[in-house]
């Protein structure tokens, strides 16, 4: 498999949120109205306890993606092959929706640094990745969708926005994109660049998710801070909205990653997106 | 690693670029130490941040993060040691350990042992090890293998010509250990944020304990010696025969039957067994 004409087809789930442990009494006890959840795949490789049981029960009632931290896609390690087997043996075990991971690096030299690092925006990275994605659709059966990160550097070797780089990537390999808004938001700030330019970029059929978070400003007070622990700012709504006016309906997921509120507070959240989404012109059957 | 930096010059540009692989390399070198800076010559500075601004987020990220995967993970142990002495063991151990794994869970794995072989300069340091290593099996149950617990009635309906050669299999998720001191106390007196009896604890005899999970949540309680005795053989692989054997070292062999019969109904009821085989029975999981 070299490409994939999958985007073609775009499916919409409707509005997720991110699956955490916090919510699971919440989840099974109320059967919230959340069209689908996000995991993170890692937290669920595991042999058994108490995150499979969960994870099977709420299966059981809602559609899931996959969403892994761990690929790392980027990093001129080779693939790690027992990491692709159990992602694989955990896609066979809850048949999500898509899998997605992030277009980064996050070791190197056999160390995991635990962080989505971000690359040079380089002809040389393109291809190194693109043969990279090959490898693990082909491995995977399907496509893969990579999300955007939040960044607070710039490569003196970079040569192109990182739209480019992003559309260039999913155009060879015959991936997808999940579009985190408010890591554009951030790396807008941190680098300098209009937000729009970044949406206008982008090949939009490509889109199949977004993720929709907060963020902090840092203790110097000129940069911003993605630390997915706090509620969506205006600002992102309002690129979210942008967003959707060029994508149209797109699968989309307020993704809070700590400080994690009571789910309510996370389904008032969801309905804002919803109400985005009208007000956006956006229309989802 | 025996690698040699390769430089490309990009056409049109007529600068020379790091290739990736070395800026990969660069980039967690700085990671791990701040003054291998060879990483801030490929990064751009500009009156918002300047190269080492910008790659200090990085830097400063990666010790919070694992700093608060380990309290996460060790809650006991940093609640004991407080903020400041916490985040300088776990810096210590990032260190020396740096994470390997895929899964950040497993970042912590080798603590306790780092903590046993590293902070002899404290008074305390075999009651950390301790408290560490209790905490790291309760995390280890937490995840592992399931298995169906079988009931007393299973045990019940064993035929008496089949018991010598019964062999009953512990869950995967039960850890042995042995303490000098009293830290499932100590553990719960931390939890509770009980200050006061925190700084007098002092070894007592060695005493086993049995960790293990139960209804997805990990349980533990000490163990009699004859029944540490026991629970050690069958992890040995021994059939209840070959525990009778071992407990006929500690008591008279006129003891031993229903000293055995009662260790392992507890064994059952606390959940710990997980099938039980024998020559004249077909495999009885759970």
């Amino acid at each position: 498999m070299t490409s994939h004409s999958a985007h073609k087809d775009k499916p919409f789930l409707g509005f997720g949120l991110g699956l955490r442990t916090d919510h699971y009494a919440a989840i099974m006890a109320d059967k919230p109205p959340v069209d689908w959840f996000e995991i993170i795949s890692e937290n669920y490789m595991v042999p058994g306890g108490k995150p499979l049981y969960h994870l099977d029960r709420v299966r059981a009632d809602y559609p899931l993606v996959m969403h892994g931290v761990s690929l790392s896609i980027g990093s001129t390690d080779p693939l790690d092959r027992d990491y692709l087997a159990a992602l694989k043996a955990l896609a066979g075990r809850i048949e999500p929706r898509w899998i997605s991971d992030h277009l980064c690096w996050t070791g190197v030299n056999g160390q995991n640094m635990h962080d989505l690092l971000p690359l040079p925006y380089t002809e040389e990275a393109i291809a190194h990745v693109v043969a990279r994605v090959q490898q693990v659709q082909e491995f995977l059966g399907r496509p893969l969708l990579l999300e955007n990160l939040s960044s607070y550097i710039t490569y003196t070797a970079s040569a192109m926005p990182e739209w480019e780089f992003f559309n260039e990537i999913c155009r060879r390999a015959g991936c997808l994109m999940l579009l985190d808004v408010n890591n554009i938001y951030v790396s807008a700030i941190n680098h300098d660049f209009d937000p729009l330019d970044y949406l206008d970029g982008l090949d939009g059929t490509r889109v199949w998710q977004i993720h929709i978070a907060g963020h902090s400003q840092s203790a110097a007070g000129r940069m911003l801070i993605d630390t997915h622990d706090m509620p969506v700012r205006e600002e992102v709504w309002a690129l979210y909205a942008e967003a959707l006016r060029r994508f149209g309906p797109v699968s989309t997921m307020i993704e809070r990653d700590d400080n994690i509120p009571p789910l309510a507070a996370l389904l008032d959240e969801l309905q804002t997106a919803r109400d985005t989404a009208a007000g956006a012109g956006v229309y989802f059957d | 690693m025996s690698y040699k930096p390769r430089v490309i010059r990009q056409r049109g540009r007529g600068c020379i670029l790091t290739d990736l692989r070395t800026l990969q390399l660069r980039f967690a070198a700085y990671l791990n130490d701040r003054r291998e800076s060879a990483i801030l010559d490929d990064i751009v500075g500009d009156e918002k941040a300047d190269a080492g601004v910008r790659m200090g987020i990085y830097y400063d990220a990666y010790r919070l993060r694992l700093i608060g995967v380990l309290q996460t993970d060790y809650p006991g142990l940093y609640l004991y040691l407080g903020d400041k002495a916490f985040a300088a063991l776990v810096l210590a151990y990032l260190k020396a350990c740096p994470p390997c794994s895929r899964s950040v869970r497993h970042f912590g794995v080798r603590l306790p042992e780092f903590i046993r072989d590293n902070a002899s300069r404290r008074e305390d340091a075999a009651l950390l090890y301790e408290l560490a290593l209790f905490e790291k099996l309760q995390n280890d149950v937490f995840d592992e293998a399931d298995a169906e617990p079988i009931s007393g009635a299973q045990l019940a309906a064993v035929p008496a010509e089949a018991w010598g050669g019964l062999c009953l299999r512990l869950i995967p998720a039960c850890r042995l250990l042995r303490l000098q001191y009293a830290i499932p106390q100590l553990w719960r007196l931390l939890q509770d944020k009980d200050e006061a009896p925190l700084r007098s604890q002092e070894p007592a005899q060695a005493t086993d304990w049995l960790v293990w999970r139960k209804q997805l949540e990990p349980h533990w309680r000490a163990l009699a010696a004859d029944e540490a005795v026991a629970v050690r053989a069958l992890q040995d692989g021994a059939s209840f025969a070959g525990v009778c054997e071992q407990l006929a070292e500690l008591m008279p062999a006129s003891e031993v039957p229903p000293r055995a019969v009662a260790i392992l109904r507890r064994l059952i009821s606390d959940g710990l067994i997980a099938g039980l085989t024998s020559a004249g029975l077909t495999d009885q999981p759970g």
